[in-house]
Protein backbone atom coordinates (compact mmCIF):
# COMPACT_ATOMS: atom_id res chain seq x y z
CA UNK A 1 0.00 0.00 0.00
CA UNK A 2 1.35 3.35 -1.22
CA UNK A 3 1.95 6.20 1.63
CA UNK A 4 0.00 9.15 0.63
CA UNK A 5 2.28 11.77 2.74
CA UNK A 6 5.48 10.32 0.83
CA UNK A 7 3.49 10.33 -2.66
CA UNK A 8 3.64 14.37 -1.89
CA UNK A 9 6.66 14.73 0.03
CA UNK A 10 8.91 11.42 0.01
CA UNK A 11 10.79 12.76 -3.74
CA UNK A 12 10.93 16.58 -2.50
CA UNK A 13 12.53 15.76 0.82
CA UNK A 14 15.39 14.01 -1.53
CA UNK A 15 16.16 16.81 -3.33
CA UNK A 16 16.10 19.26 -1.24
CA UNK A 17 13.36 20.92 -2.45
CA UNK A 18 10.19 20.30 0.44
CA UNK A 19 9.21 23.76 1.39
CA UNK A 20 10.80 24.78 5.33
CA UNK A 21 7.03 24.62 6.67
CA UNK A 22 6.83 20.78 5.76
CA UNK A 23 10.23 19.83 6.79
CA UNK A 24 9.35 19.46 10.15
CA UNK A 25 6.50 17.59 9.50
CA UNK A 26 8.02 15.34 6.96
CA UNK A 27 10.49 14.54 9.37
CA UNK A 28 8.04 13.62 12.36
CA UNK A 29 6.32 11.30 9.70
CA UNK A 30 9.61 9.79 8.93
CA UNK A 31 9.67 8.27 12.50
CA UNK A 32 6.40 7.00 12.16
CA UNK A 33 6.48 5.63 8.58
CA UNK A 34 8.49 2.73 7.86
CA UNK A 35 7.83 2.68 4.09
CA UNK A 36 9.25 6.12 3.84
CA UNK A 37 12.04 5.63 6.38
CA UNK A 38 13.77 2.37 4.06
CA UNK A 39 13.06 4.80 0.58
CA UNK A 40 14.99 7.37 1.89
CA UNK A 41 17.86 4.62 3.50
CA UNK A 42 17.84 2.81 0.59
CA UNK A 43 18.53 6.17 -1.60
CA UNK A 44 21.03 6.90 0.59
CA UNK A 45 22.54 3.25 -0.07
CA UNK A 46 22.27 3.43 -3.99
CA UNK A 47 25.28 6.25 -3.69
CA UNK A 48 27.75 3.10 -2.22
CA UNK A 49 26.85 1.13 -5.27
CA UNK A 50 30.65 0.55 -7.15
CA UNK A 51 30.61 0.93 -10.52
CA UNK A 52 33.72 0.24 -13.34
CA UNK A 53 35.36 3.53 -14.97
CA UNK A 54 35.23 3.70 -18.44
CA UNK A 55 38.17 2.80 -20.50
CA UNK A 56 37.46 5.15 -23.36
CA UNK A 57 39.68 7.72 -24.37
CA UNK A 58 41.02 10.15 -26.83
CA UNK A 59 43.95 9.06 -29.29
CA UNK A 60 45.24 12.08 -31.00
CA UNK A 61 46.11 11.19 -34.46
CA UNK A 62 49.23 12.64 -36.63
CA UNK A 63 48.11 14.84 -39.99
CA UNK A 64 47.27 13.26 -42.83
CA UNK A 65 46.47 14.49 -46.64
CA UNK A 66 43.49 12.71 -47.35
CA UNK A 67 41.77 13.71 -43.26
CA UNK A 68 40.20 16.87 -44.22
CA UNK A 69 38.05 15.50 -47.00
CA UNK A 70 36.55 12.06 -44.56
CA UNK A 71 36.11 14.97 -42.24
CA UNK A 72 33.76 15.93 -44.55
CA UNK A 73 31.83 12.64 -44.98
CA UNK A 74 32.58 12.88 -40.75
CA UNK A 75 29.74 9.09 -40.41
CA UNK A 76 32.22 7.37 -37.97
CA UNK A 77 33.53 8.46 -34.80
CA UNK A 78 36.41 9.89 -36.45
CA UNK A 79 37.20 13.54 -35.76
CA UNK A 80 39.69 15.06 -38.64
CA UNK A 81 41.06 18.47 -39.56
CA UNK A 82 44.04 19.37 -41.71
CA UNK A 83 46.65 19.12 -38.56
CA UNK A 84 45.69 15.88 -37.42
CA UNK A 85 42.64 14.44 -35.80
CA UNK A 86 41.31 12.27 -32.77
CA UNK A 87 39.60 9.05 -32.47
CA UNK A 88 37.95 7.10 -29.69
CA UNK A 89 39.59 3.95 -28.31
CA UNK A 90 39.68 1.70 -25.32
CA UNK A 91 42.87 2.19 -23.20
CA UNK A 92 45.05 -0.74 -23.26
CA UNK A 93 48.08 -1.71 -20.92
CA UNK A 94 51.60 -0.68 -22.29
CA UNK A 95 53.11 -3.05 -24.84
CA UNK A 96 55.87 -5.12 -23.82
CA UNK A 97 59.71 -4.21 -24.88
CA UNK A 98 60.61 -4.89 -28.32
CA UNK A 99 63.21 -8.36 -27.57
CA UNK A 100 60.46 -9.77 -25.75
CA UNK A 101 57.98 -9.00 -28.44
CA UNK A 102 60.47 -10.94 -30.76
CA UNK A 103 61.00 -13.59 -28.53
CA UNK A 104 57.51 -14.23 -28.09
CA UNK A 105 56.61 -13.86 -31.59
CA UNK A 106 57.02 -16.96 -33.28
CA UNK A 107 54.91 -18.70 -29.98
CA UNK A 108 52.42 -16.71 -30.17
CA UNK A 109 51.76 -16.21 -33.42
CA UNK A 110 48.91 -19.17 -33.58
CA UNK A 111 47.48 -18.19 -30.67
CA UNK A 112 46.76 -14.92 -32.06
CA UNK A 113 45.39 -15.93 -35.07
CA UNK A 114 42.86 -18.46 -32.97
CA UNK A 115 41.74 -14.93 -30.84
CA UNK A 116 41.79 -12.80 -33.58
CA UNK A 117 39.35 -14.61 -35.33
CA UNK A 118 37.45 -15.52 -32.25
CA UNK A 119 37.34 -11.78 -31.69
CA UNK A 120 35.92 -11.12 -35.13
CA UNK A 121 32.72 -13.00 -34.30
CA UNK A 122 31.70 -10.96 -31.21
CA UNK A 123 28.78 -9.37 -30.61
CA UNK A 124 30.48 -5.92 -29.41
CA UNK A 125 31.95 -3.38 -32.13
CA UNK A 126 34.57 -3.01 -29.95
CA UNK A 127 35.40 -6.53 -29.17
CA UNK A 128 35.78 -6.83 -32.97
CA UNK A 129 37.53 -3.86 -33.50
CA UNK A 130 40.08 -5.32 -31.29
CA UNK A 131 40.33 -8.33 -33.32
CA UNK A 132 41.17 -6.76 -36.54
CA UNK A 133 44.02 -5.23 -33.98
CA UNK A 134 45.32 -8.52 -33.12
CA UNK A 135 44.86 -9.53 -37.06
CA UNK A 136 46.68 -6.25 -38.32
CA UNK A 137 49.68 -7.19 -35.38
CA UNK A 138 50.36 -10.75 -37.04
CA UNK A 139 52.26 -9.67 -40.13
CA UNK A 140 52.10 -11.61 -43.20
CA UNK A 141 51.39 -13.33 -44.59
CA UNK A 142 48.06 -14.29 -42.54
CA UNK A 143 46.34 -17.18 -41.92
CA UNK A 144 43.55 -18.18 -44.02
CA UNK A 145 41.03 -18.23 -41.50
CA UNK A 146 42.16 -14.66 -40.73
CA UNK A 147 41.93 -13.67 -44.06
CA UNK A 148 38.40 -14.95 -44.02
CA UNK A 149 37.50 -12.98 -40.62
CA UNK A 150 38.36 -9.65 -42.09
CA UNK A 151 37.03 -9.89 -45.70
CA UNK A 152 33.78 -11.15 -43.64
CA UNK A 153 34.01 -8.37 -41.37
CA UNK A 154 34.97 -5.70 -44.50
CA UNK A 155 31.85 -6.91 -46.19
CA UNK A 156 29.29 -7.59 -43.94
CA UNK A 157 29.85 -5.77 -40.29
CA UNK A 158 26.94 -3.29 -39.88
CA UNK A 159 29.80 -1.28 -38.08
CA UNK A 160 31.78 1.07 -39.85
CA UNK A 161 34.60 1.64 -37.64
CA UNK A 162 35.29 -1.71 -37.78
CA UNK A 163 34.89 -1.64 -41.66
CA UNK A 164 37.02 0.58 -41.73
CA UNK A 165 39.88 -1.50 -39.67
CA UNK A 166 39.06 -3.81 -42.07
CA UNK A 167 40.39 -2.29 -44.64
CA UNK A 168 43.21 -1.06 -43.19
CA UNK A 169 44.21 -4.48 -42.19
CA UNK A 170 43.61 -6.14 -45.73
CA UNK A 171 45.50 -2.98 -47.28
CA UNK A 172 48.58 -4.35 -45.97
CA UNK A 173 47.69 -7.92 -47.67
CA UNK A 174 47.41 -6.02 -51.46
CA UNK A 175 49.70 -8.39 -53.02
CA UNK A 176 47.24 -10.81 -52.98
CA UNK A 177 45.61 -10.77 -56.30
CA UNK A 178 42.27 -12.14 -54.51
CA UNK A 179 42.52 -9.32 -51.16
CA UNK A 180 42.47 -6.94 -54.67
CA UNK A 181 39.23 -8.03 -55.65
CA UNK A 182 37.56 -8.15 -52.35
CA UNK A 183 38.42 -3.73 -51.91
CA UNK A 184 37.61 -3.24 -55.72
CA UNK A 185 34.22 -5.34 -55.15
CA UNK A 186 33.64 -3.47 -51.79
CA UNK A 187 33.42 -0.29 -53.31
CA UNK A 188 30.38 -1.40 -55.15
CA UNK A 189 28.43 -2.14 -52.13
CA UNK A 190 30.24 -0.30 -49.28
CA UNK A 191 27.35 2.57 -48.20
CA UNK A 192 30.00 4.65 -46.34
CA UNK A 193 31.67 7.42 -48.01
CA UNK A 194 34.76 7.14 -45.45
CA UNK A 195 35.18 3.97 -46.05
CA UNK A 196 35.38 4.07 -49.72
CA UNK A 197 37.74 6.42 -49.55
CA UNK A 198 39.66 4.83 -48.07
CA UNK A 199 39.25 1.31 -50.26
CA UNK A 200 40.11 3.69 -53.06
CA UNK A 201 42.88 4.28 -51.25
CA UNK A 202 44.23 1.01 -50.90
CA UNK A 203 43.84 0.30 -54.03
CA UNK A 204 45.56 3.09 -55.87
CA UNK A 205 48.07 2.26 -53.82
CA UNK A 206 48.58 -0.96 -55.09
CA UNK A 207 48.08 -0.20 -58.41
CA UNK A 208 45.18 -2.49 -58.52
CA UNK A 209 43.59 -3.01 -62.09
CA UNK A 210 41.13 -4.94 -60.64
CA UNK A 211 39.74 -1.38 -59.36
CA UNK A 212 39.40 0.62 -62.69
CA UNK A 213 35.35 -0.42 -63.47
CA UNK A 214 34.58 0.39 -60.05
CA UNK A 215 36.37 3.52 -59.82
CA UNK A 216 35.04 4.21 -63.38
CA UNK A 217 31.66 4.01 -61.80
CA UNK A 218 32.16 5.74 -58.90
CA UNK A 219 33.76 8.86 -61.08
CA UNK A 220 30.39 9.33 -62.74
CA UNK A 221 27.90 8.36 -60.28
CA UNK A 222 25.86 11.00 -60.10
CA UNK A 223 24.42 10.39 -56.21
CA UNK A 224 27.21 9.80 -54.93
CA UNK A 225 29.67 11.64 -52.56
CA UNK A 226 31.51 14.31 -54.25
CA UNK A 227 34.83 13.41 -51.68
CA UNK A 228 34.24 9.90 -52.87
CA UNK A 229 33.86 10.85 -56.94
CA UNK A 230 37.22 13.49 -55.89
CA UNK A 231 38.72 10.57 -55.24
CA UNK A 232 37.82 8.31 -57.53
CA UNK A 233 39.31 10.20 -60.12
CA UNK A 234 42.53 10.74 -58.08
CA UNK A 235 43.08 7.35 -58.10
CA UNK A 236 41.93 6.67 -61.89
CA UNK A 237 45.31 9.26 -62.48
CA UNK A 238 47.32 7.67 -60.15
CA UNK A 239 46.53 4.30 -62.17
CA UNK A 240 47.23 6.04 -65.08
CA UNK A 241 50.20 7.42 -64.20
CA UNK A 242 51.37 3.78 -63.80
CA UNK A 243 50.48 2.67 -66.69
CA UNK A 244 47.07 1.27 -66.27
CA UNK A 245 45.23 1.81 -69.60
CA UNK A 246 41.33 1.27 -69.98
CA UNK A 247 39.95 3.32 -72.90
CA UNK B 1 38.14 30.28 -33.88
CA UNK B 2 36.69 29.43 -30.01
CA UNK B 3 38.78 28.57 -27.22
CA UNK B 4 37.58 25.62 -26.36
CA UNK B 5 38.26 25.49 -22.94
CA UNK B 6 36.40 28.35 -22.02
CA UNK B 7 33.20 27.72 -24.40
CA UNK B 8 30.03 26.52 -23.31
CA UNK B 9 28.73 23.22 -24.65
CA UNK B 10 26.28 24.84 -26.79
CA UNK B 11 29.02 27.37 -28.65
CA UNK B 12 30.99 24.17 -29.08
CA UNK B 13 27.93 21.70 -30.48
CA UNK B 14 27.14 25.52 -32.78
CA UNK B 15 30.88 24.91 -34.33
CA UNK B 16 30.26 21.60 -34.29
CA UNK B 17 27.04 21.77 -36.34
CA UNK B 18 29.01 24.43 -38.85
CA UNK B 19 31.76 22.02 -39.70
CA UNK B 20 34.60 22.11 -37.17
CA UNK B 21 33.95 18.36 -36.21
CA UNK B 22 37.02 17.82 -34.41
CA UNK B 23 35.53 20.08 -31.78
CA UNK B 24 32.92 16.68 -30.77
CA UNK B 25 36.50 15.68 -28.58
CA UNK B 26 35.74 18.52 -26.39
CA UNK B 27 31.82 17.49 -25.70
CA UNK B 28 33.56 13.48 -25.26
CA UNK B 29 35.80 14.86 -23.09
CA UNK B 30 33.08 16.96 -21.05
CA UNK B 31 30.55 14.04 -20.87
CA UNK B 32 31.64 10.18 -21.88
CA UNK B 33 31.97 9.62 -18.43
CA UNK B 34 28.68 10.78 -17.83
CA UNK B 35 27.04 8.31 -20.97
CA UNK B 36 28.97 5.59 -19.59
CA UNK B 37 27.61 5.69 -16.14
CA UNK B 38 24.32 5.73 -17.70
CA UNK B 39 24.52 3.04 -19.67
CA UNK B 40 26.05 0.87 -17.56
CA UNK B 41 23.61 1.29 -14.81
CA UNK B 42 20.86 0.27 -17.80
CA UNK B 43 22.86 -2.60 -19.43
CA UNK B 44 25.55 -3.39 -16.42
CA UNK B 45 27.85 -4.73 -19.67
CA UNK B 46 30.72 -2.47 -19.68
CA UNK B 47 31.90 -3.20 -23.13
CA UNK B 48 28.48 -2.80 -24.39
CA UNK B 49 28.10 0.30 -22.44
CA UNK B 50 31.60 1.67 -23.96
CA UNK B 51 30.29 0.67 -27.53
CA UNK B 52 26.99 2.69 -27.10
CA UNK B 53 29.21 6.19 -25.68
CA UNK B 54 31.04 5.39 -29.11
CA UNK B 55 27.52 5.23 -31.00
CA UNK B 56 26.36 8.45 -28.85
CA UNK B 57 28.90 10.47 -30.46
CA UNK B 58 29.14 8.74 -33.61
CA UNK B 59 25.22 10.31 -34.04
CA UNK B 60 26.08 13.47 -32.81
CA UNK B 61 28.41 13.98 -36.06
CA UNK B 62 25.83 12.24 -38.23
CA UNK B 63 23.13 14.40 -36.90
CA UNK B 64 24.96 17.17 -35.83
CA UNK B 65 22.43 19.84 -37.52
CA UNK B 66 19.40 18.67 -36.45
CA UNK B 67 21.20 20.45 -33.20
CA UNK B 68 18.92 23.62 -32.16
CA UNK B 69 20.12 27.08 -30.50
CA UNK B 70 19.12 27.11 -26.91
CA UNK B 71 18.99 23.19 -26.32
CA UNK B 72 20.96 22.13 -23.68
CA UNK B 73 23.56 20.20 -25.07
CA UNK B 74 23.81 17.96 -22.26
CA UNK B 75 19.88 16.75 -22.55
CA UNK B 76 20.26 16.38 -26.03
CA UNK B 77 22.88 13.72 -25.50
CA UNK B 78 21.18 11.71 -22.95
CA UNK B 79 17.94 11.80 -25.49
CA UNK B 80 20.38 10.78 -28.22
CA UNK B 81 21.79 7.84 -25.30
CA UNK B 82 18.29 6.80 -24.82
CA UNK B 83 17.67 6.30 -28.64
CA UNK B 84 21.13 4.37 -29.05
CA UNK B 85 20.00 1.85 -25.71
CA UNK B 86 16.98 1.80 -27.25
CA UNK B 87 18.19 0.48 -30.89
CA UNK B 88 20.41 -1.69 -29.02
CA UNK B 89 17.84 -3.59 -27.25
CA UNK B 90 15.14 -3.60 -30.36
CA UNK B 91 18.15 -5.25 -32.53
CA UNK B 92 18.83 -7.51 -29.61
CA UNK B 93 22.10 -6.91 -29.10
CA UNK B 94 21.56 -6.02 -25.12
CA UNK B 95 19.70 -9.47 -24.29
CA UNK B 96 22.45 -10.94 -22.65
CA UNK B 97 22.16 -10.94 -18.69
CA UNK B 98 23.79 -8.11 -16.78
CA UNK B 99 27.42 -9.78 -16.67
CA UNK B 100 29.54 -7.01 -14.94
CA UNK B 101 27.53 -7.44 -11.76
CA UNK B 102 28.20 -5.94 -8.35
CA UNK B 103 30.50 -8.87 -7.32
CA UNK B 104 32.85 -7.52 -10.73
CA UNK B 105 33.08 -3.91 -9.74
CA UNK B 106 32.79 -3.85 -5.87
CA UNK B 107 36.50 -3.13 -4.22
CA UNK B 108 38.08 -5.17 -2.05
CA UNK B 109 37.81 -4.79 2.09
CA UNK B 110 34.15 -4.32 2.46
CA UNK B 111 32.95 -5.69 5.57
CA UNK B 112 31.07 -9.57 3.85
CA UNK B 113 28.05 -8.70 5.70
CA UNK B 114 27.82 -4.89 4.09
CA UNK B 115 29.04 -6.74 0.85
CA UNK B 116 26.16 -8.73 0.45
CA UNK B 117 23.62 -6.16 1.35
CA UNK B 118 24.83 -3.95 -1.48
CA UNK B 119 24.79 -6.85 -3.70
CA UNK B 120 20.64 -7.56 -2.71
CA UNK B 121 19.91 -3.68 -3.56
CA UNK B 122 22.16 -3.86 -7.00
CA UNK B 123 20.14 -6.55 -7.73
CA UNK B 124 17.24 -5.31 -6.86
CA UNK B 125 18.30 -2.37 -9.08
CA UNK B 126 18.20 -4.84 -11.56
CA UNK B 127 15.29 -5.88 -11.25
CA UNK B 128 13.17 -3.28 -11.97
CA UNK B 129 11.10 -2.39 -15.12
CA UNK B 130 13.63 -0.21 -17.58
CA UNK B 131 11.90 2.74 -17.60
CA UNK B 132 11.48 2.50 -13.72
CA UNK B 133 15.51 1.89 -12.90
CA UNK B 134 16.13 4.90 -15.54
CA UNK B 135 14.18 7.49 -13.46
CA UNK B 136 16.16 6.55 -10.67
CA UNK B 137 19.61 6.11 -13.11
CA UNK B 138 18.75 9.92 -14.16
CA UNK B 139 17.92 11.49 -10.50
CA UNK B 140 20.26 9.33 -8.39
CA UNK B 141 23.58 8.90 -10.62
CA UNK B 142 23.51 11.86 -13.36
CA UNK B 143 21.92 14.04 -11.02
CA UNK B 144 19.32 14.93 -12.98
CA UNK B 145 16.60 17.77 -11.58
CA UNK B 146 12.92 16.35 -12.38
CA UNK B 147 12.49 19.34 -14.32
CA UNK B 148 15.35 17.84 -16.71
CA UNK B 149 13.96 14.52 -16.21
CA UNK B 150 10.21 15.71 -17.26
CA UNK B 151 11.88 17.37 -20.56
CA UNK B 152 13.70 14.34 -21.25
CA UNK B 153 10.80 12.08 -20.83
CA UNK B 154 8.43 14.46 -22.43
CA UNK B 155 6.30 14.31 -18.96
CA UNK B 156 5.24 16.94 -16.26
CA UNK B 157 7.64 17.57 -12.97
CA UNK B 158 4.74 15.85 -11.00
CA UNK B 159 5.13 12.90 -13.40
CA UNK B 160 8.72 12.35 -12.50
CA UNK B 161 7.66 12.64 -8.95
CA UNK B 162 5.25 10.32 -9.48
CA UNK B 163 7.37 7.87 -11.76
CA UNK B 164 10.54 8.00 -9.22
CA UNK B 165 8.35 7.35 -5.84
CA UNK B 166 6.67 4.23 -7.68
CA UNK B 167 10.32 3.42 -8.51
CA UNK B 168 10.86 3.61 -5.20
CA UNK B 169 8.65 1.75 -3.80
CA UNK B 170 8.98 -1.14 -6.09
CA UNK B 171 12.85 -1.27 -5.35
CA UNK B 172 12.38 -1.30 -1.49
CA UNK B 173 10.13 -4.43 -2.52
CA UNK B 174 12.62 -6.14 -4.51
CA UNK B 175 15.21 -5.10 -2.37
CA UNK B 176 12.94 -6.54 0.88
CA UNK B 177 11.66 -9.81 -1.26
CA UNK B 178 15.60 -10.92 -1.02
CA UNK B 179 16.57 -10.06 2.18
CA UNK B 180 16.77 -12.46 5.26
CA UNK B 181 13.82 -11.06 7.75
CA UNK B 182 17.11 -10.48 10.62
CA UNK B 183 19.49 -8.96 8.24
CA UNK B 184 17.67 -6.17 6.98
CA UNK B 185 19.79 -3.09 6.69
CA UNK B 186 17.07 -0.82 6.44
Amino acid sequence: MSCETGERWLTAYLDGSIPATDRAGFAAHLQACEECRDCVALWGQLGELPEPQSALRIVSMPARRSWPMLAAAAAVLTAVSAGGGWWIGRQTAAPPPRDEVAALRSEVAGLRSLVAVSMLGQDSAGARLQGISYAARLGTPESPEVLEALVGALQHDENVNVRLAACDALRRQTANPAVRRVLAGALATEDSPLVKVSLIEALADASARESVRPLLNLKSAVNEDEAVRTEAARALDRLKSKGISWE
Amino acid sequence: MIRPDNASDEEIMRHVRAGEVSLVGVLFERHHRRLFRYFWRMTRQVQASEDLVQEVFMRVLRHRETFRDGHAVGAWLISIARNAHHDGWRRKRLERPMEDGFDAVAPAGIPIERRQELARLAAALDELPAEQREIIVFHRYLGMSHAEIAETLGCDEGASRGRLHRALQNLRQAFLAATPAMRRMV
